[in-house]
Formats: structure tokens, C-alpha cells, sequence
């Protein structure tokens, strides 16, 4: 991306970084182009993997079967582009990588990506800055998906109601997506004052997701290319199951209510008479036969009912089961808490490191006569072996192909990733210990 | 092929319905082992993927409604008991109060571990992602998995928020049907007569697939020989569980240079 239009922006985003309000109108025509982009819903940009080469695009990524299916034939190409829209949208990646499409294949929607691609630039030049700017926080993936980008209004109702009982596992990613989406609400406050108060009222998990997760989830609803499966695959809640249940109790009790009047009463926008209708039968067969619904079958109630004649003998011995049980469950639960929060940490690490240093890249990629890159590429001086200090085999596998490009006449070439890789791990210093190799 | 094997003997281990729910690890290694210049494969291997979480999602999201109704389920039938056959209930009988509450405890004990199980469930399938992942990486020279796991990271399956929220809150309805004086009381009357029948709480198996995601969570810690800085530190686990293996951490010596 040209670096004037990035100095443009930088200040912007720096600036915005701490005043989460005010907006300057410099970049106000391309924002308004976003924001027009951002409205429509028919041919949504999608950063999301930008990083990978594509060809042919894979919609709705966690979509169901029946998305799939219709868009299998997009997949016939080799390359694969993790962006989880309708099938028009095709990123061309801007960096550049090993992996090429295979010639010959047409893509359907190569057409209509060339005239969004403007957008998509801009967009993604703006979502550049706002990891270039927040590189020493948790910040959004380069080309990561923007916030509002996809929101219509309906799915931003949507992520009002799904997303409100989410709380970040990362108190810093939350506290920096945060700051990066009021940036990005604040440009769209034009148009959607509730979103803005939708978004940042609440602790969201990387922007990302409600985008990956509304595109599965709407996109049947919202998008124009899906076929619209009768399915949707909303998330409960206690609280919408409270409000259900008040319902139902409203209707006269569950087998009086019927699911039509229960949507109705509930009001809930997403939510769809076949949600509540499973989840009408579920609660039923949870409140007549608890037993069943818990697994655990008839036929025990006898053995129950003589074990309650001896309860005291036999209760004691429950007792220490059950609380041997209950210690085992909760170690399970503790342990698998603080191996989630490690796998996040690790992947935020990775992906932190990698924006550094496609950062540097492109910021080294100006300067590609100078002899900076040198073979010492060891050398504490250079800003590229800070880089280099990946965690990832990924990125020592980009160093070499980058260094390639860069400097076609050294020999370094991939021995360089071999030759470096124990001298960047040792250089690690933003790996915590307990993740450092040995 | 050490997780392909441990996540295999966990399946089995596991509730029975579950079995088919978990990563198809194997048909996956089996796609990348004959991935070719083509590229055909790789769709395939790709389309396998996106849907294993399509049915991760769907599977967890389904299970994670159930939970939220019988989490509530649970509670009333709490208060249901204490305000009838309870010691101030309204046809208050001891007999009766503890064998309702010798029925709920376990039945909360039990959803106790079948939400840590889901918990588990999404860990396992995330662990299989990123390593298959990192496998395809290394044998197709693309850059795959990071951008992938970006997008793993954000799906249904692997937000667990609101099952630990659940899980939390379990633990704290316990505590009002555990009681610790009434421990005592019981400890008093017997010494600990079992009635073998009554003593198998674990109908459904769900102690016996805790103790086994337990044991293979830290069995995959332990280190392996393609420990990186990708790879989890060991488990630090405490003496007193009922495993089979000892507990202590291995004491793996990690370097940071």
C-alpha cells in the first residue's frame, strides 16, 4: 500500500486511538465510501484471509451443510480463501506467497471483485493502521475483519443479543479491540447511532468473530447469494431462556404454549420460530422426564427408592463418590481453563509477531538496495531479527521466502531460516519462558 | 500419531453419543498424506475441515441450549425440594428430603461434569485443529494455519464463556446441597456401609471420561518430540486424584536461552 496514504491515516488512527470519538474529515470520503460499503450487504468485503492466495472463495466458513454445499462448487480451485462470505467476494491477497492458483480455473466472481477491490484496499489499508498503530497491544490480524463490516442493521441486533454474555478471556485483546472498534463505530455513527452503542457497550471478543460468527449465522438471512436455510444457528442464553420460560408461563405452562405465541411474545429479533420450537421440546422433555434429560434412566428409581429405606448406610458411601467426582470434574475444568488461555495467548503471540513483522516488511521493502539485509541477519542491530523472533514455523518459513524476494542475490536464502532459528529463539524475549522452546 | 491414538481412546471413552462428534484426526492425516500437485486434495482436505466445525458448532451450541435449560431445571427443582419435603418445607419428611437430595446431588454432580466434559470436548477438537493444521502446513509449504486458527479461535464451539459461566454456578448450587454439617451427621450414624448399587453414581460414565480427559490432557503435555513455541507447558496437577499415572509435573526442561 502506498505510503502517503498511510501517513494519511496514520495520524488518524493514532489520533483515534486515544480520543475514540472525534473524527477527522480527511479521510472522510474514503470513510464514507466504507461506510457505504459497510451499509450494503450485498457484496461484503472480507479481509479475512487476505494473507492466503485465493482464487476461489469459500463462503459462510462455518456455515451449514446446506451453505456449503451450494458453494462447493467454488472450491474446485486449488487455493483457498478463508473468507467467510457469499460466494461473490474474492480478496487477492497482498502479500505475496508460495502458493499460486492453478491455471485455467475461472472464478465466478472475479469480476465483481475487481470493481470492490478499491474497497477492499481501502479497507484493508485501514485495518493495516490499526494494527500498525496498535502493534504493542492485542490488535486486530492484519486484513482481519473490520467491525462493522458486514453489520447491517439486523445483524448488529443480532450481535447485541448473542454477544452479550461474552466475556473476552483477555482482558487486554478485549480492552484493545474495544478501542479499535469505537474507532471503527465512530465512522459508522453516522448511519447507525445504535450500533455504536450496540458494539461498545460490551466487551467483544476480537471483531473478527462477529463477523465470522454472523456470517454463519446470517448470512443465510442477510446475504443475498446464500439459499436460506430454515435453520439458523442462533445461541441461547440463560437470559433468552428466561425470558422464554416467563413466556411460556405467560401462555399457560408448556403444553399450553405454542411456539408461535411464544416467538411472538418473546420478541426477540434472530430468533425464529424453529429456535423455539427445539427449544420448546427441549424444555418440555427437560421439566416432565428430568431423569431422561439428564441421562439417567427409569429403571433406577427402584433401586432409588431402596437405597432411600437405607439412606444412611448408603449415602455416605455416595457422598464420597460423588465429592471424589466433583474433584476430578473441577480439576478437569480448572486445567482445561488455563490451557485455553495458554492456546489464545500462544496464537495472539503468533499473530502479534507476525504483524510486526509484515510491518517491518513492508517498511524494509522500500528500502530493497539498501544493504541493511544483509547475511547478518543475526545482527541485534537490525530491526528484522526482532522479527525474525517468531514463534511460528510459519514465519520462519516467510522470512526465507521473503528474504528471497528482497535480496535475490544473497545465498541465503532459505538456509537463513535454518541457520537463524536457534539464534531467534535465543533472542526470544517476547515469549514468556513457559512457552519458549528448549 | 500420539495424539491420533490418545484422541482415539478418549472418544471411546467418552459418553457414547459424543463419539462421532470429535475431529475425524485420522481422515484428515489420511487426506494430507496423499495431497498432491493438483490441488484436489487440498480442497478436499480444507472442505473436510470447515465441516468438522461446522459440526463442532453445531454439536456444542445444541448441547450448550440443553445445559441452560437443565441448569434451570436444576435450580427450581432445588427450591421445589427444600420448600416441600424440607426440614421447613411444607410437608417437611427427612426420608423423603434426603432421598430427593441424595437424587439431586447427583444428578448435579453429574451435569457438573458433562458441561466440563463439552469444555473438554471443544479443547480436544481445538488441540486437533491446531496440530493438523501445522501438519498441513509442513507438508504444503502454505501458510494455512495461522489465519485458520485465527478463525477457530472465534467460532461457537471454542467461545466456552458462557459453559464455564454455567459450570461456575453449578459449583455454587452445590454447595447448597452438599451440606458439611450433615456430613458429619452421616459419618456418625454408619461406618461407611456401601450399597453397591446406590454407590454407582457414574451411570453414565461421565466420571470415568473426566478422569480420562484428565489423564490424556496431560498425558499430550508431557512434551513431545516436536515441542515448540507452539507447544503447551506441562500440567501441574495435584496428588490426590484418582489417576492412573503419576501427577507431578514432569520435569521438562524448558530453556529459554
Amino acid at each position: 500500500m502506498e505510503a502517503s496514504n498511510k501517513s494519511n491515516r496514520c495520524s488518524y488512527f493514532s489520533h483515534s486511538r486515544t480520543k475514540s470519538s472525534s473524527l477527522p474529515t480527511n479521510p472522510n470520503s474514503q470513510l464514507v465510501s466504507i461506510e457505504r460499503e459497510l451499509q450494503s450487504n450485498t457484496a461484503e468485503p472480507s479481509f479475512a484471509a487476505h494473507l492466503l492466495s485465493n482464487s476461489s472463495t469459500m463462503s459462510s466458513l462455518y456455515s451449514p451443510d446446506i451453505n456449503f454445499s451450494v458453494h462447493k462448487q467454488n472450491m474446485s480451485s486449488s487455493s483457498f480463501v478463508l473468507d467467510h462470505q457469499s460466494p461473490s467476494n474474492n480478496i487477492v491477497s497482498p502479500i505475496p506467497l508460495s502458493y499460486s492458483l492453478p491455471s485455467g480455473e475461472s472464478l465466478p466472481s472475479q469480476q465483481l471483485i475487481e470493481g470492490e477491490h478499491w474497497n477492499d484496499d481501502a479497507i484493508q489499508e485501514l485495518l493495516n493502521f490499526n494494527s500498525g498503530v496498535s502493534v504493542d497491544h492485542c490488535s486486530i490480524q492484519n486484513g482481519q475483519v473490520l467491525a462493522s463490516e458486514d453489520l447491517t442493521p439486523h445483524n448488529r441486533q443480532k450481535s447485541q443479543n448473542q454477544w452479550s454474555n461474552w466475556t473476552a478471556s483477555d482482558a487486554c485483546l478485549t480492552s484493545n479491540w474495544n478501542e479499535i472498534l469505537n474507532d471503527v463505530t465512530a465512522m459508522d455513527s453516522i448511519h447507525t447511532p445504535e450500533f455504536t452503542n450496540t458494539l461498545e457497550s460490551h466487551q467483544l471478543m476480537p471483531v473478527p468473530s462477529n463477523s465470522g460468527e454472523l456470517r454463519a449465522f446470517p448470512s443465510h438471512v442477510s446475504s443475498s447469494n446464500c439459499a436460506t436455510p430454515t435453520k439458523q444457528r442462533m445461541r441461547w442464553t440463560p437470559e433468552k431462556h428466561e425470558r422464554f420460560v416467563k413466556s411460556v408461563n405467560q401462555l399457560g405452562g408448556c403444553e399450553k404454549a405454542t411456539p408461535k405465541a411464544v416467538l411472538k411474545l418473546m420478541n426477540f429479533e434472530d430468533m425464529t420460530i424453529y429456535h423455539v420450537k427445539s427449544h420448546l421440546q427441549k424444555y418440555r422433555t427437560a421439566r416432565y422426564r428430568p431423569d431422561s434429560s439428564e441421562g439417567t434412566s427409569e429403571r433406577n428409581n427402584t433401586l432409588d427408592e431402596i437405597s432411600s429405606l437405607d439412606l444412611k448406610a448408603g449415602s455416605i458411601g455416595i457422598t464420597e463418590a460423588l465429592r471424589l467426582q466433583m474433584e476430578v470434574q473441577k480439576q478437569l475444568h480448572e486445567q482445561l481453563e488455563i490451557q485455553r488461555n495458554l492456546q489464545v495467548k500462544i496464537e495472539e503471540n503468533g499473530r502479534r509477531l507476525q504483524m510486526m513483522f509484515e510491518k517491518q516488511q513492508k517498511a524494509s521493502g522500500e528500502k530493497v538496495h539498501l544493504s541493511d539485509t544483509t547475511e547478518g541477519q543475526s545482527s541485534d542491530d537490525n530491526d528484522n531479527v526482532n522479527l525474525k523472533i517468531t514463534s511460528n514455523d510459519d514465519k520462519d518459513r516467510q522470512v526465507g521466502e521473503r528474504e528471497k524476494i528482497i535480496n535475490p542475490n544473497t545465498n541465503n536464502g532459505g538456509s537463513i531460516s535454518q541457520n537463524c532459528q536457534p539464534a531467534k529463539r535465543s533472542k526470544n524475549s517476547h515469549i514468556p519462558d513457559s512457552l519458549a522452546s528448549k | 500419531m500420539k495424539f491420533g491414538k490418545r484422541l482415539k481412546n478418549q472418544i471411546q471413552e467418552t459418553l457414547p453419543e459424543w463419539h462421532d462428534k470429535f475431529l475425524s484426526y485420522k481422515d484428515l492425516k489420511k487426506l494430507l498424506r496423499i495431497i498432491s500437485e493438483d490441488g484436489k486434495t487440498e480442497a478436499k482436505f480444507i472442505h473436510l475441515l470447515h465441516a468438522e466445525i461446522d459440526k463442532f458448532n453445531a454439536f456444542f451450541v445444541e448441547k450448550e441450549e440443553d445445559f441452560i435449560i437443565r441448569q434451570k431445571e436444576l435450580q427450581e427443582k432445588i427450591r421445589d425440594i427444600i420448600a416441600t419435603v424440607g426440614p421447613q418445607g411444607t410437608r417437611a419428611s427427612d426420608i423423603e428430603y434426603r432421598s430427593e437430595i441424595g437424587k439431586i446431588r447427583r444428578d448435579i454432580v453429574n451435569f457438573h461434569g458433562e458441561m466440563v466434559l463439552l469444555e473438554n470436548y471443544s479443547n480436544v477438537n481445538y488441540t486437533g485443529l491446531a496440530k493438523i493444521l501445522k501438519k498441513y502446513d509442513k507438508r504444503t509449504g502454505h501458510l494455512l494455519r495461522l489465519p485458520f486458527i485465527e478463525k477457530v479461535l472465534q467460532q461457537p464451539f471454542f467461545t466456552t464463556e458462557l459453559i464455564t459461566k454455567l459450570v461456575k454456578e453449578c459449583e455454587t448450587t452445590m454447595d447448597v446441597v452438599f451440606f458439611p454439617e450433615e456430613e458429619e451427621v452421616m459419618k456418625n450414624i454408619d461406618g461407611g456401609k456401601h450399597d453397591k448399587k446406590d454407590t454407582e453414581t457414574d451411570k453414565k460414565g461421565i466420571f470415568r471420561s473426566t478422569v480420562v480427559a484428565l489423564e490424556t490432557m496431560r498425558e499430550l503435555r508431557g512434551g513431545s518430540s516436536t515441542y515448540s513455541h507452539l507447544s503447551l507447558p506441562p500440567m501441574n496437577l495435584p496428588d490426590h486424584l484418582p489417576l492412573t499415572t503419576p501427577t507431578k509435573s514432569a520435569s521438562f526442561p524448558i530453556q529459554c536461552d
